[in-house]
């Protein structure tokens, strides 16, 4: 026996030694370090300058070469909230909370089934879904229009929530519907057998496991809502006006004001990155998901 | 706690393809520990999942205590199932998750939290009972599935494959527990596993199913002396029974040169089936050796010769390996080691001799049929 385990462990023995194990090449991550960082720095770039801009006197602001040393000042963005800002801010507050909300309580049931329950047809359901998305906004704008001018709803925030929530559903029961099909199958099953209803099986099982999809989800809601710009320039007015609308009108025909816009741009990006922020924890966790066992 | 009756249950996926699992008929008494085996695709957890309400029955029906389940959701089933991959709620914490079917049938706070204490302590969970499952190690998941089917009373406990993502040390030492926990609770219990040394340490009975089919369903003592076709002998034994494809004789059959004689029901089986050139027996390594029936049983010579070629090995159980020559005339046992344990004078005469009993000879009678 221990003949026989000396002679097969042997060659395996000696190939090792003969073939030493390849060492990973240490310039490798150090030229994706640099690419990254390179990427990184390009991208980041205008949001630097469009945050820098919005501290600078208007006057700064053209200079090119752009100044890097400059005294800021915050007199920019007092304009732009004495311009209106507020109202604009407060319209895209709203419409972007209640239709993800909404959009969030449609499709979680609506992926719930889809995933978990399948039926003969689901798959031409979830088409139709996505299928909704194939059409640009551009060509539904004028019926769009001519609807919601019928019964009086132009220029009114209720408008912009419903028109949000249909824009963002087909997305929401997608996403949500690939977060349902990792959860184990077994886990529900395991739910039937405890006694659980289906509701008790969604609130106290499927939706803690699936919590860090549902904070993906809304994310991506929230940004499409927040920065929607078509739909809220046809539809709304000064009432309903929302922050993309109020932006654009900084870029007049007299010519641009850029410390103002970008001071504007500054405040309008300002919500997206708070709420990026709130999710990452989830989103972090959602990279994870698969760990649950 | 009642008994279980599967009656030519059927699970059906594709109407006129064979069915998942085929008439399955069962009766399981109260309080029985009944074990499921049989290789991969074989059957046995479906036949569990349409126990558990997890699978349709499209034919046939399940008794739980006399009433048939046919349409009856899982949560009216009074069952309790361990998966498995546990299953547990990854939310909740080990307590919680124990607690989760009490709350569900709407026990009150004080009960429930008295019957997760006392799970807990039977299992040796209680200082884990705040973390989540994540912060435990296998073993302890595989308890946590434990509690939260036990914590519940249930009438029947459902188990399928538990031990399987365990290691093999601790899925032994599991094995024990989980059967002794089955005495005490006295629960009927049905088991699913494909392995077999599982099957025949734990179970009351045992029921061996192949492509949907139940083969025997039996003790495991009878199913390993009286296995009823060649797929149960080569299926059962830890190392596997010796099988053999033999011309039948007048007798009996012809195996290495000799007749083995048959009894007089084996005989007639054989020509029942009209077969009259070749069946499979097979022989209990270990009888052969201990057996008394010397006379009704069948002398192999056994011979020590280095050069011999083996072309078959056979295990037999204490003596480590019996080896066949090509031609099935000469055998040599060896051991485990590796070494030679029967050594004869060269030459060819036979110096030690073994006894094949006729009892624990099986005429299989589909004809040149071979497991494995």
């Amino acid at each position: 026996m221990s003949t026989s385990t000396t002679s097969a462990a042997g060659p395996s023995a000696i190939a090792h030694d003969s073939e030493p194990r390849p060492h990973k090449s240490s310039t490798g991550p150090v030229i994706m370090a640099i690419v990254s960082w390179v990427v990184g720095i390009v991208f980041f770039f205008p949001v630097l300058w469009m945050v820098l801009t919005a501290f600078k006197q208007e006057a700064d602001a053209y200079t090119n070469p752009p100044k890097l040393f400059f005294s800021p000042t915050l007199e920019q963005f007092k304009e732009v909230l004495s311009a209106g800002a507020g109202p604009a801010l407060l319209n895209s507050l709203f419409a972007t909370v209640v239709s993800t909300i909404l959009v969030l309580l449609l499709a979680i049931p609506a992926a719930f089934a889809v995933s978990l329950r399948p039926v003969a047809k689901t798959r031409d359901v979830l088409f139709f879904f996505i299928s909704t998305k194939m059409l640009p906004v551009v060509a539904a704008i004028v019926p769009i229009y001519v609807v919601v001018n019928e019964i009086h709803m132009v220029d009114n925030i209720w408008t912009l929530v419903v028109l949000y929530t249909a824009m963002n559903l087909p997305i929401a029961i997608w996403m949500m519907r690939s977060f349902f099909l990792e959860v184990p199958g077994a886990l529900l099953e395991a739910a039937s057998i405890d006694g659980a209803s289906i509701g008790r099986t969604m609130r106290e099982v499927v939706l803690p496991v699936v919590s860090p999809g549902i904070a993906a989800t809304a994310l991506i809601c929230v940004i499409f809502a927040w920065n929607e710009f078509f739909i809220a320039v046809n539809l709304t007015a000064a009432q309903a006006g929302t922050v993309p609308v109020f932006l654009v009108g900084f870029i007049t025909s007299e010519g641009l004001y850029f410390a103002k816009l970008c001071a504007a741009a500054t405040l309008a990006a300002l919500p997206v990155v708070i709420a990026g922020w709130i999710a990452q924890n989830k989103l972090v966790q959602g990279l994870s998901f698969g760990a649950v066992k | 706690m009642a008994e279980v009756v599967y009656d030519s249950a059927s699970r059906i996926y594709t109407p006129g393809a064979k069915p998942a699992v085929n008439k399955l008929s069962l009766d399981i008494e109260d309080g029985e520990f009944v074990v499921f085996v049989g290789p991969s695709g074989c059957g046995k957890s479906t036949a569990l999942r349409m126990l558990a309400g997890l699978e349709e029955i499209d034919a046939g029906a399940i008794r739980i205590g006399g009433k048939n389940m046919v349409g009856v959701p899982s949560r009216d089933r009074d069952i309790a199932m361990v998966f498995q991959n546990y299953a547990l709620y990854p939310n909740k914490t080990v307590g919680e998750n124990m607690d989760f079917p009490l709350k569900m049938r709407g026990m009150s706070k004080e009960e429930r939290d008295k019957k997760v204490r006392a799970a807990g302590e039977v299992l040796g969970l209680t200082e884990f009972l705040d973390r989540k499952p994540r912060a435990l190690s296998g073993g302890q998941r595989q308890r946590v599935a434990m509690g939260r089917a036990i914590v519940r009373e249930p009438q029947v406990f459902l188990m399928d494959e538990p031990l399987s993502n365990l290691d093999a040390k601790m899925r032994v030492g599991t094995r024990a527990e989980i059967a002794a926990l089955q005495t005490r609770l006295g629960v009927t219990t049905i088991y699913v596993t494909h392995d077999q040394v599982e099957a025949m340490t734990m179970g009351n009975r045992v029921a061996v199913l192949k492509l949907g089919e139940l083969q025997q369903f039996a003790t495991p003592a009878e199913l390993y002396d009286i296995p009823k076709n060649a797929f149960v002998a080569g299926f059962i034994g830890s190392p596997a029974m010796n099988l053999y494809t033999v011309p039948v004789a007048d007798e009996g059959v012809r195996l290495g040169g000799q007749v083995v004689r048959l009894t007089a029901a084996q005989r007639s089986a054989i020509s029942a089936a009209g077969i009259g050139t070749v069946v499979s027996i097979t022989s209990d390594p270990v009888g052969a050796i201990t057996t008394k029936a010397r006379d009704m049983g069948l002398a192999i010579p056994v011979l020590s010769d280095p050069n011999l070629a083996i072309s078959q090995l056979y295990h037999a159980n204490s003596y480590g390996m019996m080896g066949a020559s090509r031609d099935g005339h000469t055998f040599i046992v060896v051991g485990p080691d590796g070494t030679i344990r029967w050594r004869a004078d060269y030459g060819g005469a036979p110096k030690y001799t073994m006894f094949l009993p006729t009892t624990s000879l099986l005429a299989d009678i589909k004809a040149g049929e071979h497991p494995s």
